[in-house]
Parts: C-alpha cells; sequence; structure tokens
C-alpha cells in the first residue's frame, strides 16, 4: 500500500531553502541542549524531522526563523532519551570540570557549556534573548507571560554570568 | 518593564560572541547540503510513516480476522449469540487499539502553538498511552478473556474453569502479557510524562 506525503515539491524546496539560509538555528539550538556527539546527532535528526513535517502547516504568520526557533526549542525542551539517561544526567556532566569544558579560552565554548547547565527553560529564554528576541516574542514562542519571561530571563543571566566567571 | 533586557556591561562581551560565532557558515564550511538533507529526511520522514502504517495494521488486522473467524462461524454454533458476541468484543478491541494509536500520532501536529502548548499536549497523549499500558488489564486482556469464554461457550465446550490445562495456559499467557505492558508503561511513558510534568511546571512557576 502506498504512504500518503502530503509533502509537495514545493515543501521541499521550502525546507532546502529554509535549511541554506537557517541551519545556524538548529545548530546552535542543539548546540545548547546536548554534550556529545551522539546526542547532537539524534537531536539534530529529531528537529530536521520535525521542521519538515510541520512545513505543511506553516501558513506564513511567522519568519520563518521564529517558526524554526520554536520547533527546535520544543523539540529540544521536552527531549526525552528515556530513563537512564535523563537530562538531569546529563546536566550533571556539564560543570566547571566536564570535559568539554573550554579550556581553550573560546568564550563561546565557555557560554554553551554555561547555558548546558541551566534549567531547559532558561535555555531556550537565555538563547532567544541572545539572538535578539524581545521579552514578547519570546513570551509568544514559549507561551509564558511577558513579566515571567523577564523574571526568568534576568535570573538566567545572572547564573549565566556567574557560571561564566566560575569557568574562567 | 521594558521588552528587552537591561543594559549590562558585564554580560556585553557574551552577546558579542555570541553575535559573531557564525554557526551556519561553519555548517556550510563543514560539507553541508540541504539538497542532501532533504532527501535523507524526506526518506527518514517515508520510512516513518510506513512503519505508523504496519503498527496500525498489525494491530487491526489480526482482530478483523479473528471477529470474521467467529462471526462465520457463529451460524452453525450451538450458540450464536455468544459467538457473534466474542467477534464483536475482538474486533472492539481492534477498534480501540487502532484509534488509540492513531490519537497518540496526532501528537505531533499543532506546530504554530507554543512550546507550553506542546509540551502540554505531548504530556496528554504520553499520559494517555501510560494509562492505556497501566489499564491493559480491562480494556485487552479481560475482553479477551471474556471472548475465549464466550466462543467455548457458544461451541457447547465445557466452562473454562472446568478445564485447568486450558485455563492455566491462557492465564499464564494473560499474565505474562500484563506484566510486559505494565513494564513498557512504566519504563517508557511514566518516566516520560514526569519529566513533561515537571517542565511544565517549570513552564508555569512565577507565572
Amino acid at each position: 500500500m502506498a504512504v500518503r506525503d502530503r509533502h509537495r515539491d514545493s515543501d521541499r524546496e521550502i525546507f532546502v531553502r529554509w535549511m541554506a539560509d537557517h541551519r545556524g538555528i538548529i545548530v546552535k539550538v542543539v548546540r545548547s541542549f546536548t554534550t556529545n556527539l551522539a546526542d547532537a546527532e539524534d537531536l539534530t535528526q529529531e528537529i530536521d524531522l520535525a521542521v519538515w513535517r510541520s512545513i505543511p502547516s506553516f501558513r506564513g504568520e511567522s519568519k520563518p526563523s521564529t517558526w524554526i526557533w520554536r520547533i527546535a526549542h520544543n523539540r529540544a525542551t521536552s527531549w526525552w532519551r528515556g530513563a537512564g539517561s535523563s537530562h538531569a544526567v546529563l546536566d550533571d556532566v556539564v560543570g566547571p570540570s566536564a570535559p568539554d569544558r573550554a579550556d581553550d579560552g573560546l568564550l563561546i565554548d565557555r557560554i554553551y557549556a554555561a547555558i548546558r547547565t541551566l534549567p531547559p527553560i532558561d535555555r531556550t529564554l537565555v538563547v532567544l534573548s541572545l539572538e535578539g528576541y524581545r521579552y514578547g516574542e519570546i513570551a509568544e514562542i514559549t507561551g509564558m507571560t511577558v513579566t515571567n519571561v523577564g523574571a526568568r530571563l534576568s535570573r538566567a543571566r545572572s547564573r549565566l554570568s556567574e557560571v561564566l566567571e566560575e569557568t574562567r | 518593564m521594558t521588552d528587552q533586557p537591561p543594559a549590562d556591561e558585564e554580560f556585553d562581551p557574551v552577546v558579542a560572541a555570541w553575535a559573531a560565532q557564525g554557526v551556519a557558515g561553519a555548517a556550510h564550511a563543514q560539507g553541508f547540503d540541504p539538497d542532501v538533507l532533504a532527501d535523507s529526511v524526506a526518506r527518514a520522514h517515508r520510512k516513518d510513516q510506513r512503519r505508523l502504517l504496519w503498527l496500525n495494521v498489525r494491530e487491526f488486522v489480526p482482530s478483523v480476522v479473528v471477529a470474521g473467524l467467529f462471526a462465520r462461524r457463529a451460524p452453525n454454533t450451538a450458540r450464536p449469540p455468544a459467538m457473534l458476541s466474542a467477534a464483536a468484543l475482538v474486533f472492539g478491541v481492534g477498534v480501540f487499539l487502532v484509534v488509540s494509536s492513531l490519537r497518540y500520532q496526532r501528537a505531533d501536529r499543532g506546530w504554530g502553538t507554543s512550546i507550553r502548548e506542546q509540551v502540554a499536549r505531548r504530556l496528554a497523549q504520553v499520559e494517555h498511552r501510560a494509562k492505556l499500558y497501566r489499564n491493559v488489564g480491562w480494556w485487552y486482556l479481560s475482553p479477551i478473556a471474556v471472548a475465549v469464554a464466550l466462543v467455548r461457550y457458544g461451541r457447547g465446550e465445557a466452562a473454562l474453569l472446568s478445564n485447568p490445562v486450558f485455563f492455566g495456559i491462557i492465564a499464564a499467557m494473560g499474565s505474562a502479557l500484563y506484566v510486559i505492558n505494565r513494564r513498557i508503561g512504566r519504563t517508557r511513558y511514566e518516566s516520560e510524562a514526569e519529566h513533561l510534568r515537571t517542565l511544565l511546571a517549570d513552564f508555569d512557576a512565577g507565572s
């Protein structure tokens, strides 16, 4: 029996264009949520597939980049590896003594390592904020109130600064 | 409250480093080809669709075949209504399996909604799945056991309990299925539901 595939050729073109223009979004989200190559590949695949499946639902009401941020963060935030390899365990690995800590002094590597010490939702808030999204936009993407976004983001940024200071 | 984080000189280097990372360029430099990715994702999507179709067929076809067999033999048995009831029960279990499977697959839809809403939607689906596995005795094993008893009754055979060997085999198979399903529900779905509940509570904290 043939499997019905709602994706048309134009959807494929959209996917190719989005990936050409916005691949960095997925790379950034994956780097903010994973600490090893296997997890990074798994999550990347999951996000790629989610973006592909989402294209028929895209009505152009938001920018493609915002759409991809939303999907990538949704997948990353609720990413579940099953019992025994939860996010908590993953987070425990990432600390000042973690192997992937940037000993080469590259600030961006230290920033990613610091982001991974935050709870999943705070990672999303910090990354979107670093991308220049406003509180209102972040609130819309995440589904939180603007007040809550502001308060949490403030705490998350403080925590991020502390971790960066500790790992300097 | 302003709509942007307040200016923070200490944080400026972080913002600058983030803006300067050029991840998209790096991805292209590493030989990233969107066309190749599109082909690969399309293949993975089709494979997944086929897998889901197969899961539904695997769940539905046996129940239709068995129900059809019972219904077809009903007129030639001692008690046709009992056979027809058994057929209806088995068919009902198949329909229930497919409906719950389709409902679970719908969890991925609603792409345009907020992350919180998608987490809530996913939680509802995972909780439903966990509930199915937890209550497998009620909606799957009991109807099947009743159907077996009805078939024996319909064919004028001795009651299930009066045949210890047959009863033992049925009870052992049922127990094994019960234990396996409960374990799957606990390890695969209840732990994920717990993770999603924590996430949802974290979303709502402070709002």
